[in-house]
């Protein structure tokens, strides 16, 4: 308990100091991070290699090159977002300087994922400094190697008291979350988003949960389903199925389901060859606790391709499987793994009933030729953030704030709504002495002509 | 739970769409416009017996503010209502890319007595601009307006998509037992936690309007006379009773002696030499409020008023000084027409002290000279500030209006409020064409197709040298 009081102490008397709250001071930091990122491109993949599986070239793409665009991006725009915002005045303040000032928040707590576990810490962190808070990071323990990693690293480049790193598990998050700080973002599921949000309530802390959720992917009978196919085997099964925004399940037409089956097959040939367990780009399942729990959602299951696999390595083949029923298990949670269900549906209307029958996914795709279709299952559903006719782009584009909604969370981040959610906007209203006349009009004794006006 | 029905037959209406057109939701504003002007006897009478509110302050802070929110938003929803089309990446040069602005679904509004018409209203218009089902929560504590909302409001909204609950803490906590899908809270910082940790069972996002103690620093070199009724009218305004009111003065010893007399005869100006009988002074909305403030009047020393009428719930406009940051008056938010003043030396220990409390809900500093108004408002943190002046900061709708820390989360008013109780949804819509450009991504993976990726995707700074 006191180790983590004296940490988030340390960080808040540093933050009282002032000294990230020039702009200057914010991009030199942001800048030593991307050197961190230039610098120590290999550690950081070695780590991610180790936790899971990650190959070179898929760590920088997936990590990496996020994270980079983000810095340079927040590095460019930083002097804009912080401008104050001069507003629209009316009569009475004609004279007055009416503005909107961007302020720190003060100290903020960042808690990591293990799934992405470089760029989930980093992009909030990244976000948080810009805005000239001072920050706590909690990586995910259960990828332990980049968790080691960025405990060592940060340090070493930034401001050792205002950006601390705190390791460990369920017990030192809880005793972290005793502490007062002035925003919390957490990525990680709901039931613990529940948990983090309790103990902010305590405090009166603003928070952002990056949650989950099933993510629906509707398949309409008028697309070009090579296409689609290619695209959702892509976003399915990149990271081994273990990504808050990949399609989770697929909703279509019992008359396309089996084409659906014979072009995610072709896909992944094409993408991992004839022995998906040797080749370099597929990675294997974080640990054996999730290992178990996607195995028991494929039991009972109709498997239309897939479902070999490999408890030592923590492996399991791109698996699809077909006429699954709503009630099943695997369409009970998230399914976080590389298990494509298939819910037959004969029409639109009975996709968008199912999916709004269901709590609010963090993304949801469509797929169609038909642009009409598309705009009404955007106007019929709600979700996070959603793509039509692919799968996790709308997460790539920076100036697309990315969160949540309902179960799959609440706030956003990304490119600059992650420089406002750690930021206080600040109504500035500055007067002058003179020109008491006009205020007189407000003063009692009130007199009705005076309301007439 | 008693409650489940309606929020369940909301949730249906919700799920229906029918909120969604505009012209629906325009249609609704207008009622409520109509409710305003209809009922506004009943507004001036209902909020006079509940807080002595006289019809001056109701027309400006129950009635205008209302009415400006409305035409803020009825002139604007079509615009706020658009997709928000954004910059696109290489990579997307050929998609769509847009923020769409989705209702969150089923909103419930709790609201406190002190305005006790704006302060449910105001939200009311947001949550209905951004096409949500609400249920308003309006006070218990200030009974006429409560019933005057719940028997009329109902007749002017569309009853399936609209509801007005009334009750205690009781009520309030079976109420909160519901999922929904926005709650906005107007109250106090210990309610406001009950009503997050109650949120949080269903990850149910919040805004928290609370409150704090609002300082007001006035510098010695400053028009003691305007700064005197500027601050005496927004202290005294509602007898007090406003969340953003200058809670305590800080000032030099020399600047209190000024002050002293100007503020007694700002007070004399507004309210007559016995505010009891000035029509234009509230009173204290309950039995509980006015012991609680008549107990702190013993901290320090009565300079102005002090005069009490229990019967009436009347307390004077009153000045303490000799005031002490350990005195009752300092340990809590006021919310009553006291003013107390403490003395410190110089701005710098006056900056100290409002850093050393909470953050609150406004900060107010007072000087002829700019540079001091600017130290105030860099060296410390607030929900709003307002330099020389108070109040003012509010009444602009292109203004959000929201605590910090312990003074609230969120923000609210004119398209603040349409965006508070909208989720800000990231889309993107694609081509199924040009597949050959998605090729670089696809597995198995290259050096040579990471190359690809960077430069499509990449952003880059502006001082690099590209071909973009």
């Amino acid at each position: 308990m006191e180790k983590m009081q004296q940490i988030v102490g340390q960080a808040r008397a540093a933050f009282r100091s002032g000294r990230s709250r020039p702009l200057e001071f914010r991009i030199q930091q942001l800048k030593a991070l991307q050197r961190m990122v230039q610098e120590k491109e290999k550690e950081i993949m070695r780590a991610l290699k180790a936790d899971l599986n990650k190959s070179g070239p898929n760590a920088f793409t997936q990590e990496l090159l996020g994270v980079l665009g983000e810095l340079a991006l927040t590095m460019e725009k930083l002097p804009s977002w912080a401008a104050p915002q001069h507003v629209k005045k009316d009569l009475l303040t004609l004279r007055d300087e009416t503005y909107i000032s961007y302020e720190p928040l003060g100290v903020v707590l960042v808690i990591g994922a293990w799934n992405y576990p470089f760029a989930l810490v980093m992009n909030p962190l990244i976000g948080a400094i810009a805005a000239g808070n001072a920050v706590v990071v909690k990586p995910s323990e259960v990828s332990e190697n980049t968790a080691r990693l960025v405990a060592e690293l940060l340090p070493q480049y930034l401001d050792k008291d205002l950006y601390a790193v705190v390791t460990g598990g369920a017990p030192e998050t809880t005793e972290l979350l005793t502490q007062r700080f002035d925003h919390i973002l957490y990525t990680g599921n709901s039931a613990v988003g529940k948990i983090v949000m309790a103990a902010a309530a305590k405090h009166l802390t603003p928070v952002t949960l990056e949650l989950g959720g099933k993510s629906p992917c509707y398949i309409d009978k008028d697309c070009d389903l090579a296409v689609a196919c290619r695209r959702i085997t892509w976003g399915k099964y990149m990271n081994c199925g273990q990504t808050c925004i990949a399609p989770d399940y697929i909703l279509c037409d019992p008359s396309i389901q089996s084409k659906v089956v014979e072009n995610i097959k072709a896909t992944l040939k094409e993408f991992y060859g004839e022995d998906v367990k040797s080749s370099p780009d597929y990675e294997r399942i974080i640990n054996q606790r999730h290992f178990k729990r996607i195995l028991g959602l494929m039991e009972g299951q109709k498997i239309a391709h897939g479902g070999e696999t490999d408890e030592a390595s923590c492996f399991i083949a791109p698996t699809i499987l077909t006429d699954v029923s709503p009630e099943s298990k695997v369409m009970e949670e998230e399914i976080f793994g590389p298990v494509l269900p298939i819910v037959p549906v004969k029409s639109v209307e009975e996709a968008i009933e199912f999916i709004n029958g269901r709590e609010k996914p963090l993304a949801l795709y469509v797929f169609s030729n038909n642009k009409q279709l598309i705009r009404r299952v955007i106007a019929e559903t709600s979700s996070g953030g959603m793509t039509a006719n692919d799968v996790i782009m709308h997460s790539v584009l920076p100036e697309l704030p990315f969160g949540g909604v309902g179960h799959s969370g609440m706030g956003a981040y990304h490119g600059r709504f992650s420089f406002e959610t750690f930021s206080h906007r600040r109504t500035c209203l500055l007067k002058d002495f003179r020109w008491d006349v006009v205020n007189r009009l407000r003063y009692p004794p009130g007199r009705e002509e005076i309301m007439q006006l | 739970n008693p409650y489940a029905g309606l929020v369940s037959h909301l949730r249906a209406s919700w799920l229906s769409g029918k909120t969604r057109p505009m012209e629906y939701r325009v249609a609704q504003l207008e009622a409520l416009e109509r409710f305003l002007d209809d009922k506004k006897q009943q507004i001036m009478d209902a909020t006079a017996s509940d807080l002595g509110k006289g019809p001056f302050e109701t027309e400006l802070s129950e009635i205008l503010v209302c009415k400006n929110e409305l035409h803020e938003t009825l002139n604007n929803l079509s615009c706020w209502m658009k997709d928000e089309k954004v910059d696109r990446i290489l990579a997307m040069q050929l998609d769509s890319a847009f923020i769409r602005k989705d209702p969150y679904g089923v909103v419930l509004i709790i609201a406190p007595w002190n305005y006790p018409i704006q302060l449910f209203l105001v939200p009311l218009i947001g949550a209905i601009a951004a096409g949500n089902c609400v249920i308003v929560k309006p006070s218990e504590v200030s009974k006429k307006t409560e019933r005057l909302v719940a028997e009329a409001l109902p007749s002017y909204l569309d009853k399936d998509c609209f509801a007005v609950v009334t009750g205690g803490v009781p009520e309030t906590t079976r109420l909160l037992e519901n999922k929904f899908d926005y709650i906005f809270f107007t109250g106090t910082p210990p309610v406001g936690r009950i009503v997050m940790t109650a949120a949080a069972k269903h990850l149910t996002p919040v805004t928290l309007e609370l409150g704090g103690k609002n300082p007001c620093y006035v510098s010695d070199t400053c028009d003691v006379t305007n700064v005197a009724r500027r601050v005496a009218w927004g202290r005294f305004f509602n007898a007090g009773q406003t969340c953003i009111a200058p809670d305590y003065l800080l000032c030099t010893l020399e600047m209190q002696e000024k002050l002293l007399p100007a503020l007694r005869e700002a007070t004399n100006y507004f309210y007559g030499p016995n505010p009891r009988e000035s029509p234009d002074f509230g009173r204290i909305v309950s039995d509980k409020q006015f012991q609680r403030l008549r107990a702190l009047l013993g901290s320090g020393r009565v300079a102005i008023g002090g005069q009490t009428d229990e019967a009436e719930r009347y307390i004077a406009p009153t000045v303490l000084v000799d005031v002490q940051p350990s005195d009752p008056v300092m340990q809590e938010e006021i919310f009553g027409p006291i003013l107390p003043m403490l003395i410190i030396t110089n701005m710098d220990e006056a900056i100290d002290f409002i850093n050393s409390q909470e953050r609150p809900l406004a900060v107010y500093a007072f000087s002829s000279d700019d540079k001091v108004v600017n130290q105030i408002l860099e060296r410390t943190s607030s929900g709003g500030f307002c330099g020389n002046d108070t109040l003012m900061h509010v009444t602009l709708p292109s203004l959000p209006f929201g605590g910090i820390g312990n003074s609230g989360l969120g923000t609210h008013h004119g398209k603040f409020s349409f965006d508070t109780f909208s989720h800000l949804r990231g889309c993107l819509k694609r081509g199924m064409g040009r597949e050959s450009l998605n090729a670089p991504r696809y597995p198995p993976y290259s050096q040579r197709k990471l190359g690809l990726i960077q430069a499509t995707l990449k952003v880059a700074r502006k001082s690099d040298c590209t071909l973009l």
